[in-house]
């Protein structure tokens, strides 16, 4: 799958000022790549990566997916894409802390078309590949915070999207922590999937297979 | 996209990790709805047991026909026109759809009922009055004798006699009261005999000579006959009118029609009042029973309602902050791939849940309290015959209608908070911490 953004723009009204947190923003990625999407905490990287991800509509410019518009379908489409070909990952995990580590991972089933017969397999699948087999029936609280991350990213990628993009994955986590959820990412991303990664941290762009910069709701370097 | 099924199933779930909350929240449902429920049988049982009681005294068959009688305050004049004779009888039965006429005739002499119960006697005056076996065929036994013909019984009696049944309710309530005498009921009464003095009364004695005894003996109650006195065949009494009175013809004092079907009714009633009678027909009663007790079913109806309206704005409130509590499970919800119409479903779901336990939690305690105040009633109330066994009716339209009502109320006041989680911008959500 591929995603291309074409001089995306997404202006907010604050206060009668004009804030310009996209201005412009085009590049493409593709599934089975790394993607580093660095820039200052202010820039526009998690507008932009809403923007792909089908949650956030820009006022200007079009996405494109595989050379769709995204943006010219309607909320139900937009959910379904969400659905079955993105996996989002934030930076504050976002789980229901009283439900287990499954009952979080099985929450994309929920609003499946058609949910699998398999689904709790493919569950337990998703948190055996990130590592949590043996915390399945935890409740999401108790776990630390690597592994509430661990969770969300099986979470992202149970329902098997094209692109699992995720904002400052490693924001709330230790150094080394943050640096064993970037390379479950990076695998992820050799197995095939479309991976985005948005941070400040610039040291991640590192593994990237493709880095952009992003600086005023620009692309400043990188630009494809 | 979640549909219905998947949706309850997840609302049940969310109800079940809130449970204190879901739990005040029906409970708000579950007391309009019962408010609701308790108000609108209450009224069904009451008219249920006055429509009993009139179809019991007067069947919807059935008409009473009196003389047309003008009042003038004091003075009341009775239509010459109008006497109620053989001839009457004869000209009523002939109308179409008449299938019976039973005339009631009154002793034309004053009369004394001489008694004697738990080994205390007692005198009192007391109407004489003579019916058609006919008007009481279905409440006093046949086999008791009182279809038979008297002249076969010694001019002295005993003769077969019916008492109304409102006569033992106000003995009861009134008379054994004042006096600490025992209550009646119509078993004890039923087999008692007593002496009736014919043509005597404290406001008139007659001549010693011409006063006639005679016995009678009780054989049952009725709600068909007058209140203030005994009833005997009516050969007997227009046989004492003729012999003791010099009556020629007989006059009656009211006739009892019975049209052949319930819809020839309101013809056989007008036919007889072009005659120049008065008609009272137990169809006319029961429409005045109908229309008052749902004036009364509207306004109760209309207390739940306002109760139920109150529930259902507790149920949006607290709906709008459990929204707010919750936004970011649905901003969570809408990133993995949950439309604006899921979220908006989630909550009407919830709502329904809610309605439906409250409302069946409601249909059980209304059911609770009408079977306490019925205990409590029949506590208070002093025994009368006529009073129902409950007043209550909890029919099916009932409870449907409370069902429907408290599961409408609890969507309807969810409507605007799911609007609201549907609106919200998951974007913003998940981005503000
Ligand atoms: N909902 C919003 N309303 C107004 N301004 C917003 C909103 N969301 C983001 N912004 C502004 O847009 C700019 C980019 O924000 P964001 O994409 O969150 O940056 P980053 O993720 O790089 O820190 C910032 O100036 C931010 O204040
Ligand atoms: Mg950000």
């Amino acid at each position: 799958m591929n995603i291309s953004c074409r001089e995306v723009e997404k202006h907010f009204s604050l206060n009668g000022r004009t804030v310009r947190a996209l201005d412009g923003v085009s590049c493409a990625m593709n599934s089975g790549t790394l993607v580093v999407i660095t820039g200052r905490s202010g820039s526009g990287k998690t507008t932009l990566l809403n923007a792909i991800g089908g949650l956030d509509r820009p006022t200007g410019g079009s996405v494109l997916v595989d050379g769709e518009d995204l943006y010219a379908r309607g909320d139900r489409a937009l959910s379904r894409y969400r659905n079955e070909r993105i996996g989002f990952v934030f930076q504050s995990f976002h789980l229901s802390p009283d439900e287990t580590a499954l009952e979080n991972v099985l929450v994309p089933f929920l609003f499946a078309r058609r949910p699998p017969s398999d689904a709790r397999t493919r569950a337990h699948d998703a948190l055996g590949r990130v590592g949590l087999a043996e915390q399945i029936d935890q409740p999401a609280g108790t776990l630390s915070a690597g592994q509430k991350q661990r969770v969300a990213i099986a979470r992202a990628i149970v329902n098997r999207p094209d692109f699992v993009l995720a904002d400052e994955p490693t924001g709330n986590l230790d150094e080394r922590t943050g640096a064993d959820i970037v390379a479950l990412l990076r695998g992820l991303a050799e197995q095939g999937l479309g991976v985005v990664i948005v941070t400040h941290d610039s040291a991640i762009s590192r593994v990237a297979d493709q880095a952009l910069r992003i600086a005023d709701g620009r692309i400043v370097e990188g630009e494809s | 996209m979640i549909g219905p099924a998947r949706a309850l199933r997840r609302a049940g779930h969310n109800l079940g990790r809130h449970r204190a909350r879901a739990i005040v929240l029906a409970g708000g449902v579950a007391i309009g709805v019962a408010m609701l429920v308790f108000l609108l049988a209450f009224v069904a049982g009451t008219r249920r047991a006055l429509l009993d009681r009139v179809v019991s005294s007067l069947p919807i068959t059935h008409l009473t026909v009196v003389p047309r009688s003008f009042s003038l305050s004091v003075i009341k004049f009775e239509s010459p026109f109008s006497s109620l004779d053989p001839e009457a009888v004869e000209r009523i039965a002939g109308l179409a759809g008449v299938e019976e006429v039973l005339p009631m005739a009154a002793l034309k002499l004053p009369a004394q009922l001489r008694a004697r119960f738990f080994g205390q006697g007692f005198v009192t005056d007391t109407g004489v009055f003579g019916i058609e076996p006919g008007l009481v065929v279905d409440q006093v036994p046949p086999e008791a004798g009182f279809a038979e013909d008297t002249t076969a019984t010694p001019a002295g009696g005993p003769f077969p006699a019916v008492i109304s049944e409102d006569l033992i309710d106000m003995y009861n309530t009134g008379f054994a009261k004042t006096n600490d005498l025992p209550q009646l009921t119509p078993e004890i009464l039923s087999g008692q005999e007593a002496i009736l003095y014919l043509g005597t009364s404290s406001f008139r004695p007659g001549p010693e000579a011409g006063v006639r005894a005679v016995s009678i003996r009780l054989i049952g109650v009725s709600d068909r006959v007058p209140l203030v006195g005994v009833s005997l065949p009516r050969g007997l009494v227009e046989g004492w009118n003729e012999d003791l009175a010099g009556e020629a013809t007989p006059e009656y004092v009211q006739l009892t029609v019975v049209a052949e079907r319930a819809q020839d009714v309101e013809d056989v009633a007008a036919g007889i009042e072009a005659m120049g009678y008065e008609v009272t027909s137990g169809r006319e009663i029961a429409q005045r029973v109908r229309t008052l007790t749902r004036v009364l079913q509207v306004a109760f109806g209309l207390i739940g309602l306002v109760v139920l309206a109150v529930a259902g704005v507790g149920i949006g409130n607290a709906l709008l902050l459990s929204v707010m509590e919750r936004r970011h499970e649905i901003g969570i919800f809408r990133s993995v791939g949950a439309s604006r119409g899921d979220i908006r479903l989630l909550f009407l779901c919830e709502a329904a849940l809610i309605g439906i336990g409250g409302a069946l939690a409601g249909l059980g305690l209304a059911a609770a309290a009408a079977f306490g105040a019925d205990r409590a009633l029949d506590r208070v109330l002093p025994d009368l015959l006529f009073l129902p066994e409950s007043f209550f009716a909890l029919s099916w339209p009932i409870l449907v209608v409370g069902l429907s009502l408290g599961l409408l109320v609890s969507i309807l006041a969810a409507v605007p908070p799911a609007h609201r989680a549907a609106r919200m911008d998951p974007a913003r959500i998940l981005t503000s911490g």
